[in-house]
């Protein structure tokens, strides 16, 4: 260590300074549940790989970060599926076309697509844990060929708390594509499935020595689906996860997001099962 | 339809002998369902079981007031049906088929039967159910943390 | 680099000279029965005489019978709160046609100079550095403070009665990270201090300063008076293997033992000198034209700390404890390469029940293995 340090003229941009984005339109997917379509003002666009997250600050209110839910090939918009759960969420929830935000971002891990080259995918969300998987099947859909079979099994509540509905439909009459949906508790109007989503599982093709697992979800959801994949002959080091903790800078300043040694914000979300799986175990770390 | 091809995708029947299987081949017959034929309902008889080749069925609890509500499907190679083995044998849930399905029905009473005068014949039967039955309790438990709030 | 010997007397030309190139001074002073750092205008302003009885929950200042300028230890500023304010603003918000413009808010850009910087604390200012300027992102505010210090070190006289740099093996030789280090010397009817520089800026000031030529004699002055420190320390940690002691020890029984004790009031990491974390806040002005948004220190030991959507991941004192030890002394090593800890001792002296982190690191070792 020298006594000085880099002298201000090597000033990074402000990592606590977002850029104004416009909401462009805004839909509805559920009852608690907003899609947004975002634009940035500054021209510059919006890059990002699948899995990775922004910080969304709404003013005056506060900022939080959500995945990043639209096609990484669509550089002029930013998309975010956003689940009103808290005064900031909540507030992003009640936007409407017109009015505007800040964006840091993106940051974070990406899910495993150069890993999945090649190999079987299963994609395995719960929840509002769809929405962070759908840039990484929107990648595996439009390289397809570049992959083994690809699957998804979707565990949600009800039928009425699914998210893309209507893109489930569409990406369900494709030959190239497993889709199995599940719910928790449904009415007989319900023609799709009733079950844990990892009841899925053995309906899916997959070679389990050549398959990359992404599975997304709350936690304890993670946790049951990567043990049934380890079960099922796939290995930890396959299985990917997104983790979810408190975030304030997104940068690795703040310290809210630590699981171990980990800073959510900066080593993952995503993380190989292999990596977490020994402190998922241990109660509040 | 031989049960030999429904083998792989059960797992009732790929724990079965071959004897075993010879023998529940004897005792069933293929069947097809429409959409929303009741395969049983609740607290009727359980003189039968099915495994699932082609389709959908759900269990389901009815009750004056209320809208049907379905507790679980069962896909191909699944068991439909647990209560044909424990006495009463009557059934707990309705069975509604989801969709234009195929199914193996079996002869429950003449599995108990079976089972009554063969021991060893049994104790496998028993043993592939519970496997089942604890599969089940462990998916019911998993739905019971409200995995996806 | 170079070393001089001034008399006490001579000791103002070191406050005339860094004033003179512009430095705000800060250093230790008295206030309310305790040291703590602020801005002095020269030596008159140290705790001339004083010293400082330090136990686990317990400080309080006594008279010595010398006048030594830095016969004490550590209190409960660190230089933390110069470099990483409690509180900074971050950004403005103007609103106006439904548009929002994100304005900076401008850092102030005071040249700071810090006396009596002791070797932990040195320790600790290189741990930040890492944090806020080494690890990816650069902390803007932290990084214009940071960057014009003139760092005056100290060699400690004196240890204090919780400290325990010598098993950090950060102290209490002040080794590197300093533009100049002094070492007082009180013996034979002599008061100097020994003056080496250790950055070209210091051995800048030091050419401007008056006094001789350090010999022999007095580099054997200063070994001796570290030595002697070294030998008084209050604490010892048991570092050796201490991650993987704390990582294999994650359900032991002690931490419901200390849960016990903890009354979660955040002293410890408020007055540690590496504890990083902050929150954010927003507010509005009355016209809801203006929007701000701070940064403020935060506490791993608060509930809200870890909430995700309202429900803190950390819901015990137990776990909240557990998270701030185990950071602090083994996964800072996976994060930032070093230990957490420089063995200032102040998060045992202000501890308001005495728990004190290197008993805490013991009582796991002597029992490691055990499971709750």
């Amino acid at each position: 260590m020298t006594a000085n340090t880099a002298a201000p003229s090597s000033l990074q941009p402000d990592a606590m300074l977002p850029r104004p984005f416009r909401v462009a339109s805004t839909a509805a997917d559920t009852v608690d549940t907003v899609t947004l379509i975002l634009e940035p003002e500054d021209g510059e666009g919006f890059h990002f790989a699948p899995g990775q997250f922004t910080m969304l600050y709404v003013f005056g209110v506060g900022e939080v970060p959500i995945s990043v839910s639209g096609d990484p090939g669509t550089a002029e918009t930013l998309v975010h599926t956003v689940r009103a759960v808290g005064a900031v969420t909540e507030a992003i929830c009640r936007l409407t076309a017109g009015d505007r935000v800040g964006i840091r971002g993106p940051y974070g891990t990406g899910w495993p697509i150069r890993e999945a080259e090649g190999k079987d995918v299963v994609v395995a969300a719960g929840g509002i844990g769809l929405a962070p998987v759908r840039p990484m099947l929107l990648t595996l859909l439009a390289g397809r060929h570049r992959f083994g079979a690809v699957s998804l099994v979707y565990g949600s509540r009800t039928p009425g708390d699914l998210l893309y509905v209507d893109e489930l439909h569409s990406w369900r009459s494709r030959f190239d594509v497993e889709i199995e949906v599940t719910v928790d508790r449904a009415g007989s109007d319900w023609l799709g499935d009733v079950g844990v989503v990892t009841s899925l599982l053995p309906r899916i093709p997959f070679r389990p020595e050549n398959t990359i697992a992404v599975v997304c979800g709350p936690e304890i959801m993670m946790r049951v689906t990567a043990d049934e994949m380890i079960l099922r002959g796939v290995s930890a080091a396959s299985i990917y996860l997104s983790m979810e903790r408190n975030m304030k800078c997104a940068v690795g300043f703040c310290g809210h997001c630590q699981f171990g040694p980990e800073f959510i914000c900066r080593d993952g979300p995503v993380f190989a099962y292999e990596r977490i799986r020994g402190r998922m175990r241990v109660p509040s770390l | 339809m031989s049960l030999i091809s429904l083998r792989e995708r059960s797992q009732l029947l790929s724990k079965l002998t071959s004897t075993e299987l010879d023998l529940f081949e004897s005792l069933s017959r293929e069947m097809t369902a429409a959409d929303g034929e009741i395969l049983f309902e609740e607290g009727a008889d359980a003189d039968t079981f099915y495994v699932v080749a082609d389709g959908r069925v759900a269990l389901e609890l009815t009750s004056a007031g209320r809208s049907p509500m379905i507790i679980q499907t069962l896909g191909p190679g699944e068991l439909v049906g647990l209560s044909w083995l424990f006495p009463p044998h009557r059934w707990n849930w309705r069975a509604r088929v989801v969709g234009a399905s195929r199914l193996v029905v079996f002869d429950a009473v003449e599995v108990r039967r079976h089972c009554h005068e063969n021991r060893d014949l049994a104790l496998d039967v028993f043993q592939v159910v519970a496997a089942e039955m604890a599969e089940r309790l462990h998916s019911t438990r998993l739905r019971l943390l409200d995995l996806y709030s | 680099m170079s070393s001089k010997v001034l008399d006490r007397s001579d000791i103002g030309a070191l406050f005339d000279a860094l004033a003179g190139e512009g430095y705000r001074i800060l250093g230790p002073t008295v206030r309310d029965n305790a040291i703590v750092y602020d801005r002095i205008d020269g030596e008159e302003d140290l705790p001339v005489g004083w010293t400082d009885i330090q136990d686990g929950g317990s400080y309080r200042l006594q008279r010595r019978d010398d006048n030594a300028l830095f016969g004490y230890a550590v209190g409960q500023h660190s230089w933390k709160e110069m470099l990483f304010p409690p509180r900074t603003e971050l950004f403005r918000v103007e609103r106006s046609n439904a548009t929002l413009r994100f304005v900076p808010t401008a850092v102030p850009e005071v040249r700071y100079a810090f006396i009596g910087v002791r070797a932990c604390e040195l320790a600790a200012i290189a741990i930040q550095d890492r944090v806020f300027l080494g690890s990816g992102a650069v902390d803007r505010t932290y990084q214009t403070a940071r960057h014009e210090v003139f760092m005056v070190g100290v060699n400690c006289m004196v240890a204090g009665g919780t400290c325990f740099c010598v098993s950090m093996g950060t102290g209490p030789r002040c080794s590197d990270g300093y533009d100049l280090v002094l070492t007082e010397v009180i013996a034979d009817h002599r008061h100097e201090f020994v003056l080496e520089s250790g950055s070209d800026k210091g051995e800048d000031l030091l050419a401007r300063m008056p006094g001789r030529p350090a010999g022999p004699d007095d580099h054997d002055q200063v070994d001796r008076t570290v030595a002697r420190t070294a030998s008084q320390m209050g604490r010892w940690m048991g570092n050796e293997g201490i991650k993987e002691l704390l990582y294999d020890n994650l359900q032991h029984p002690r931490w419901e033992e200390v849960a016990k004790r903890c009354l979660a009031c955040t002293n410890c990491t408020l007055v540690c000198p590496t504890c990083f974390c902050s929150t954010t806040e927003d507010s509005v002005s009355l016209d809801s034209a203006v929007a701000t948004r701070s940064r403020r220190w935060d506490s791993c030991f608060t509930l809200d700390f870890s909430a995700v959507h309202g429900v803190p991941v950390r819901s015990t004192t137990k776990d909240r404890y557990r998270q701030w030890m185990t950071h602090k002394l083994a996964s800072w090593y996976d994060q930032f390469g070093s230990s957490g800890c420089v063995g200032c001792g102040r998060c045992i002296t202000w501890c308001p029940v005495g728990i004190d982190i290197t008993e805490e690191v013991a009582a796991i070792r002597a029992t490691q293995g055990v499971m709750a």
